[in-house]
Order: C-alpha cells, then structure tokens, then sequence
C-alpha cells in the first residue's frame, strides 16, 4: 500500500510497525542478556585459570619449611624438590583444559544465539553481543597461553573456528575490533599472573616470560596498526588506528601500563638477586618461606590480585 | 602471532578501511544533495500558496538525485553488513524520509506509506539492494514531518491578511502553555464528531489550512500511541509531538475563534 489515506489505515500501518520495533527489541534483550551469561562464565573461567596455575606452580609449604629447617646437609635434596615442583608445563596444560571444559559452555551459549544472529543481524545487534564476546575471547586467549606452554597469542581464525555450528558453520563473522579489543585484555590478566608468580617457585622466570610476550603483544600490534595504515604512514604506534577501531587506543595504555609493572618487579627482583650470591632454587626456597610465614602470622599479604610490583617480593625480610 | 596470521588480520583491516571510505565519500554525497533539498523545502514556510506548486517541481529531480545516492551506497555494502555501516547515513537517510513524505503531503494531501516511501527513494529492500529504510526511520521521519507542519500551520496564517495580530496571538498563546487547548484537545475526544473535520480539497496558504493539517496530524498521533517505545531518541522525538498538536490547535482555535475559517464549513 503506496499511502494511507484513512485513520484505518494509519492504525494498521502502525500496528505493524509495532510488531516490528517489539519483535527487534525483544530480540535485543535477549541477546543482551545470553552477552551476560557469557561474559560472566569468561569471567570465571579467567578466576578457574588463575587458581589453577597458581596452584600448579606452589610447593607444600609445610614439608618446604621442614626441609629447610633441616639445614644444609638437606639442601641438595631440597633442591631435588624444588625441581620435581617446578611450574611444569604439563600443569598449565591442565588448568588450561579444564579452562578449555567450562569454555565450551559459553560455546554452547554463542550457539543459541546463532538463530537471533543470522544473516544482517549479527551486525545489527553487534554491539549487545560485544562485551560477552570480547570477554569470551580475553579467556580463551588466556587458555590458549597456558596450553601452548606460556608461548603463544591465539590467532583471529583460531577464535573464529571455535564460534562454528556442529556442522562446521561459522555461528557469525567475528568482528575484527572484537578480536583485538579482547586479546588487548588478555595482557591485564598476564600481568597479574607475572606478579603472582613472582614469589614462587620458577616464579622469576614465568615473569620473565610473560613480559617478553607481551612485549611481542604490543610489537605485533604495532607492526599491523602501521601495515594497515600506508596511507597513514609516518605513524609508528597504534594512535593512526585508534579512529578505527573504537576503544583500542585506551586498552594500548592499559597494556603497556601492564607491561612496565612486569618490567619494574623483574627489574627489582634482578637487583635485589644481586645482593645474595645464590643459586635461583636456593633463593626461590626463601622466598617461599618467608611467604608462607607472612601467611601464617598477623602481617598478611594484601589479597587478591596485586596491581603493584613488589607486593610479593618478600627478600626484603632477610 | 604467527606471521600468516598477522597478514590475514591486515587484510581485513585493509578490506574494512576501504570499505569505510567508499561509503565515507557516497555518504557525503548524499549529505549535500539532502542538506540541499532540505532548504528549498524550509522555502514552503514563505512561499504562497500558489507558488508551492513550482516549488515541489524543483523538490522532485532532487529526490531523485537523492535516490541515486542510495543506490550508490547501497552497492558498497557487502552482503549481511548492512548494520554495521548504517549509522553512517542513517540520519541523512531520515531526512530524506521526511522531505518524501512532506513533498508528497505538499502536493496530494497524503501520506505516504512506508512502502511508500521507500519506492520513492527507490529502496526495495531485498537482499539485492542491502539498503532498506526501517519502521524506525519512517517514524522519525514522520516527526519531522509534523514538527514541520506545526511550522506550517503559523506560517500558512501568517501569509494570509491577518499577519500581526495572529502573530502576536499565537506568541500569547504560547506563553500560555495551551491551557485552553488542552481543554479543546479533551473537548475533541470527548466528541469524536466534532473532532473529525472531514477533508476538503482546499488551496494552501489559507485559513483552512491548519484545520486540514490538525486532523492529518491527530491520525498520526493516534497511530503513535499504538507503539511500545523504548526510552530512545524516537521515545524522545514522539513526547515532542504533543507540542506540535498544542501549538496546531492554537493556531485551530485563533482562526475559528475570529471566523477567518470554519472547521464545519469545511466538514
């Protein structure tokens, strides 16, 4: 119908226009909400992963003590300890699958989706899904670090993969801003690793190892904000980027904010390393005592996650 | 990141960017013919009724350039992303909607469909075309056009011989905050016979007028009433209504108060 003429008409016309607007935003809640359950189950996944390789790298504090107390004649075989404790692989591998178990719940959530987001409405609707998406992402990327073996960022087409059907159909095309917004907030989480770590066992060297990926982190972003911006040239940071993809200039601060406290704890840890003439396992024994009698009396760390360098730093004691 | 896989993100950070910039110019393209179009309309406000007629004669080639421009955007969009470039020329895209519809009302008297619309502008759409003009730019559309009109209403008076006195009339009657014409609203509803003034074939530019434009606008007010609106721009933009409809029944009120025109005669 070319016009409406009549009140009727009018009525009608408008009556469907009801249905519509009802019909898109009911489906708009709905997505709001599943973005939620996602974003939440990310979220305990990303707490799941901490614990676990927390736990995995952490000795039992009372037999370390005893040991130690045992004096020197039972150094070597604290040593053989500490080896056979040592933050191995195969233990973050195993956090990272059981991190990998509770994901696929959120997979399983993105698949109910799937109908709600069908042809052009993923891209209506982009933006009630991105937090959970984004967030979905920071863990797997999480996961992925740990099972690769503190070695590798997860890829744009690995995300993808993992968002497919049963029948191998992607569930919607992943956005570009999403997939770098969340793997910017994977290096948060690192951080927070790194200086957990730090006073435990092989602690120094995890942290080590988390700053210098991180550092390839950011080098990589830089590289492919400049490739992407010929046009743009002369910009060696990601500011030439920022105008397109919204937000990631903010998370860059955030990550190399990350990366300094990374940097400055390694770096206090390395000078105060100098003052004692020890061998690393003898040093990580005392540190890990002195944690655990900080622990046990009244001057307790502060909990939770440390958002300094030097929290863990417990040298400063002898 | 593997290098490989860094160059496939660079390629669709390339592909995105291109895409970007194409709609970027066509959009601006459009922008100008609309912001143009725009002003030859506003024209209606000064324009006696016997010059409208010519007026709309220059409207028309620009809605069709307008139209073009669509297209032209509509062909940049890759399949399934209509939504996520859309709020580049969406408000444009509104404008657009409303100098249809009120090109349409100034020659006919009607009111355009949303099909309506959209076949004007030519906009199927279908998948074909990826562009598609949504009940939410209809809508907005629409208010424009009744803010428009409530313009119209004064302007239309003020052309006639009475030009002062309406003028300072209706500027009390504004600062009067429509207290009567809240009662004559009521009195309307109250008597649904007298509230419909039936349609005449009238000439623009006179008395009878706002009276023609007060009933088009009750209708679509009534429609507006039907819809569940969120707290949007569009909740927003529909509160604005009742203010268009105060001030039209001002101006209702002054010409029937003074017999300049009679809402009867006209039914």
């Amino acid at each position: 119908m070319r016009y409406l003429d009549s009140r009727d008409d009018i009525l009608a016309a408008f009556a469907d226009m009801r249905d519509e607007l009802d019909e898109h935003n009911d489906r708009r809640e709905r997505l709001i909400k599943a973005s939620r359950d996602v974003t939440i189950l990310a979220k305990r996944v990303i707490f799941l992963l901490h614990r676990l390789v927390t736990e995995a790298s952490r000795t039992d504090p009372d037999a370390f003590s005893a040991a130690a107390a045992q004096g020197c004649a039972k150094l070597v075989e604290a040593q053989l300890v500490t080896e056979a404790s040592r933050t191995d692989p195969d233990a973050f591998s195993a956090a990272a699958a059981q991190g990998r178990a509770k994901l696929v719940e959120a997979q399983s959530l993105f698949r109910t989706m799937r109908e709600d987001l069908q042809g052009d409405r993923f891209w209506r609707y982009q933006q009630a899904v991105s937090p959970g998406l984004q967030e979905y992402i920071e863990a797997l990327a999480l996961a992925h670090y740990f099972e690769t073996g503190l070695g590798k960022l997860i890829g744009y087409s690995g995300v993808q993969e993992s968002l497919c059907a049963e029948d191998g159909e992607k569930l919607f095309p992943l956005p570009m801003d999403d997939y770098l917004l969340g793997v910017s907030d994977v290096t948060g989480e690192l951080m927070r690793f790194a200086i957990t770590s730090i006073g435990r066992r092989g602690g120094r060297g995890t942290a080590r190892a988390v700053s210098d990926f991180v550092r390839n982190c950011k080098a990589a972003y830089l590289r492919s904000f400049t490739l992407a911006n010929l046009h743009t040239t002369n910009k060696t940071d990601f500011e030439g980027f920022t105008p397109y993809v919204r937000h990631l200039g903010k998370k860059q601060a955030v990550t190399t904010q990350s990366l300094q406290k990374i940097e400055d704890a390694a770096y206090a840890i390395v000078v105060r390393t100098s003052e004692y003439d020890l061998p690393e396992d003898l040093l990580d024994d005392i540190v890990e005592r002195c944690v655990s009698d900080v622990r046990r009396g009244s001057r307790r760390p502060r909990g939770g996650e440390y958002d300094g360098p030097g929290e863990d730093m417990s040298e400063e004691e002898y | 990141m593997e290098q490989t896989e860094l160059e496939h993100l660079n390629l669709l950070l390339d592909r995105d960017i291109e895409t970007r910039e194409k709609i970027k110019d066509s959009v601006q393209e459009f922008e100008k013919k609309t912001r143009s179009m725009m002003g030859v309309l506003s024209k209606i406000h000064g324009t006696p009724s016997d010059s409208i007629s010519p007026l709309l004669d220059g409207v028309r080639p620009m809605l069709q350039e307008c139209s073009g421009c669509i297209a032209s955007i509509a062909a940049l969009i890759p399949e399934n992303e209509y939504w996520r470039w859309s709020f580049m020329w969406t408000n444009t895209l509104r404008s657009a909607v409303f100098a249809t519809l009120l090109t349409e009302y100034l020659d006919s008297g009607r009111l355009l469909s949303q099909v309506g619309v959209a076949e004007v502008l030519c906009v199927k759409g279908d998948a074909d075309t990826r562009m598609m003009i949504q009940a939410e730019d209809y809508l907005h559309g629409l208010i424009t056009l009744v803010n428009e009109l409530s313009r119209w209403a004064v302007n239309a008076v003020t052309l006639g011989d009475f030009e002062r006195p309406i003028r300072i009339s209706i500027f009390v009657k504004n600062l009067f905050a429509g207290f009567t014409i809240r009662r004559l609203l009521y009195c309307h509803q109250l008597c649904p016979s007298q509230s419909r003034w039936a349609v005449n074939a009238v000439t623009l530019g006179d008395f009878e007028r706002p009276i023609r434009i007060s009933i088009f606008v009750k209708n679509l007010f009534a429609g507006f009433t039907m819809l569940n609106l969120k707290n949007d721009a569009l909740r927003r933009r529909f509160d604005s209504l009742k203010y268009d409809i105060k001030k039209i029944e001002e101006v209702v009120y002054d010409v029937s108060l003074r017999k300049l025109a009679d809402p009867k005669e006209i039914e």
